[in-house]
């Protein structure tokens, strides 16, 4: 394939397109009053109330989805429970064999309510509370994945060997865009991606989110240009996917993962100066690795324990809530036919 | 611009210098056998791989509380309810989202999900057909300007070809964003030298043969078509709208089928049932008194029980 053009390809240049964009044809929202054109969700008509409605309805669902996406898994997760679980089980128990006790069943509701609410939003404040930790107490790097982790040290160990400590962060990103795009882009398209990569490692605090959206449409423009490489993992089907020695990722995970690397163990070897050596290289990636290992077995061992926990919690009375009512005896039917036998 | 090197930057706050207990317990993690590890491994979001949750949803939500259920009427909801969310949170939502992707591909001509089709590669909820972010849907469907089409490869051919490999039918893509679109298709093709009716099937030819086509006409054409797939202000076209709304209508519905499904139904279910054999339970116990009395022998007696409850007693 050609080779690109570094022109072609910063994000910038193409969100600056944007300022002298032509405004798309309008006729394509004005109804003529033809039939709808597919099922359902029909949008962009100008005409009828009750389309109006639709309309309004679909871009207020269209909204909430998409927050509950930017959200991640977490928040569907919480969302879905809160709303699917949560609120209509606490109030079936609520009103449970009402018309046998006489009032609602407040200690159904109560356990119910309990179980619900401790059980969902578990098992990711659990994990996700341990991730912070492990980020005060481990660094950053403790969030890499450690498949990724170990890619990270190869190329750290050969982008040192290289150039010993000079320019490593520098050495490193490039050896890493050229693991992603070989031979498809101009040396100097990579040396536009590590600048991009390089101002992320740079970053301040403030600036990180800004600028890790930069690599990312950075890497997904390339991608685009490059269009389907089966070799280099990259397809226009899913140009959000980039490929590091086999191993496929979206690509703003990679950022992420990246910044997390670099801002940690790239800046530990370097702050060593003179003094770094493979050893030390060794020693760092050992203790990132030991500690990845042990935050995500913790976390989920923990949660774990925890869930396995949770009827202690909510197995606060001694009959099952759910009975109540239903029999004069508080005690099971169980117990009750122990009863009838015995006699 | 001129690119810095790291080594000079930040450097005197980063060097490694590990505390006395964090350097332990990064030896006891790597201790943990890697099998293990990978197991329990999270994404950056904190979430676990949809394996792991299932095997921990069985085994520390369902199996512990079946375990520590105080009678066998909590015990048979707790498989009911629990099982049941299980299959529905882990198996059900994703097996929903690819019918229903495939559903309103084969309707409305969008693609909306990408991934392999057929029934083995699909059971694993995490591989197969999966359905687009809404980030993929704005790169499948609209482009920010007509300039943007030279940022792909093979440029509007290349973007048409990706929508129609994604399972999209052109011809209603172009519908939705104009209703004139035909027409111009038809201009395209006369102009280009294809006579017959433009299908779905050779619209790419069109496209190919007005892209390389000299003829301003053409390209006058072309661009119309082009401009038809830009965003508006809102980062929109109709397409692009249409494909997210339909999305967001299947999310929506997921949410809603799994809040009637568990939290509903199963509930509903659960206190009914239990309800109704207690009920029948009573009714047989008011029974019992009227038939004990009539057969004065212990041995009929026994024998009564015995048919009811299948034990000697």
């Amino acid at each position: 394939m050609e080779a690109l053009k570094a022109d072609n390809l910063p994000y910038s240049s193409i969100k600056n397109a944007n300022s002298n964009k032509q405004k798309p044809i309008r006729t394509a929202y004005v109804k003529t009053g033809s039939k709808n054109p597919a099922f359902g969700a029909s949008v962009h008509v100008n005409e009828g109330l009750g389309k109006k409605a639709l309309n309004l309805g679909l871009n207020a669902v269209d909204k909430i989805q998409k927050h509950i996406e930017t959200g991640g898994f977490i928040v569907e997760f919480l969302v879905v429970d809160f709303i699917g679980m949560v609120i209509p089980r606490t109030y079936q128990a609520y009103h449970r064999n009402e018309k046998e006790l006489g009032h609602p069943n407040y200690a159904a509701a109560k356990e119910e309510f309990t179980r619900e609410i401790l059980s969902g939003p578990s098992m990711f404040l659990i994990p996700f509370a341990f991730l912070c930790a492990s980020k005060k107490m481990f660094g950053s790097a403790s969030h890499v994945k450690r498949d990724t982790l170990k890619k990270f040290r190869n190329i750290t160990e050969t982008a040192f060997k290289t150039d010993k400590n000079e320019n490593l962060a520098h050495n490193f990103y490039k050896k890493i865009v050229d693991k992603l795009y070989d031979s498809k882009i101009t040396d100097k398209a990579k040396e536009v991606i590590v600048d991009d990569f390089l101002n992320l490692h740079n970053a301040k605090p403030n600036e990180v989110k800004n600028l890790s959206k930069k690599v990312t449409g950075t890497l997904i423009s390339t991608n685009k240009i490059i269009g389907n490489d089966k070799k280099l993992g990259i397809s226009l089907e899913d140009s959000s996917i980039i490929n590091l020695d086999g191993k496929a990722k979206n690509v703003g995970d990679f950022v992420e993962e990246c910044r997390n690397y670099s801002s940690d163990v790239i800046n530990s070897i370097s702050a060593a100066g003179k003094n770094a050596n493979e050893q030390l290289i060794n020693q760092i990636h050992n203790f990132k690795e030991g500690a990845r290992k042990l935050i995500t077995t913790t976390a989920v061992g923990t949660m774990s324990a925890f869930l396995m926990y949770i009827p202690k919690l909510y197995n606060q009375n001694k009959q099952y809530p759910g009975l109540a009512g239903l029999t004069t005896n508080p005690s099971s039917k169980d117990q009750n036919e122990k009863k009838e036998l015995k006699k | 611009m001129t690119i810095q090197s790291a080594s000079s930057i930040n450097n005197a706050i980063h060097s490694f210098k590990p505390g006395k207990i964090c350097r332990t317990l990064s030896g006891i993690g790597r201790m943990i056998p890697d099998k293990v590890s990978d197991f329990c491994d999270l994404t950056t979001n904190a979430s676990m791989k949809r394996t792991t949750q299932f095997a921990i949803l069985a085994a520390c939500v369902v199996l512990s509380r079946y375990i520590q259920a105080r009678n066998d009427d909590e015990k048979r909801e707790i498989l009911t309810r629990d099982t049941g969310m299980l299959f529905t949170a882990v198996y059900g939502v994703p097996l929903f989202k690819k019918v229903a992707s495939i559903f309103i591909n084969k309707r409305t001509g969008i693609p909306i999900a990408h991934g392999e089709k057929g029934i083995l590669k699909n059971i694993n909820p995490e591989k197969g057909i999966q359905m687009a972010s809404y980030e993929q849907l704005s790169e499948w469907l609209s482009v920010n300007s007509t300039k943007s089409f030279d940022g792909i490869k093979n440029g509007f051919t290349g973007f048409c070809v990706n929508i129609k490999k994604l399972g999209g039918n052109l011809i209603k893509c172009l519908n939705i964003l104009d209703k004139n679109s035909k027409e111009t298709i038809k201009n395209i093709a006369k102009s280009v030298g294809i006579n017959e009716e433009v299908t779905n099937k050779n619209i790419l030819k069109v496209i190919y043969k007005a892209e390389k086509s000299t003829d301003k006409g053409v390209q006058d054409n072309l661009n119309k078509l082009k401009e038809l797939f830009v965003q508006d202000k809102n980062g929109m076209n109709p397409l692009l709208q249409k494909a997210s709304n339909l999305k967001s209508a299947t999310g929506f519905t997921c949410i809603a089928a799994t809040a009637f499904v568990l939290g509903g139904l199963l509930p509903w279910f659960n206190i009914h049932h239990t309800k109704k054999l207690y009920e029948q339970n009573k009714a047989k116990n008011n029974e019992q008194p009227k038939i004990l009395p009539a057969n004065n022998s212990n041995i009929i007696n026994k024998f009564e029980l015995f048919k009811k409850t299948g034990q000697l007693v």
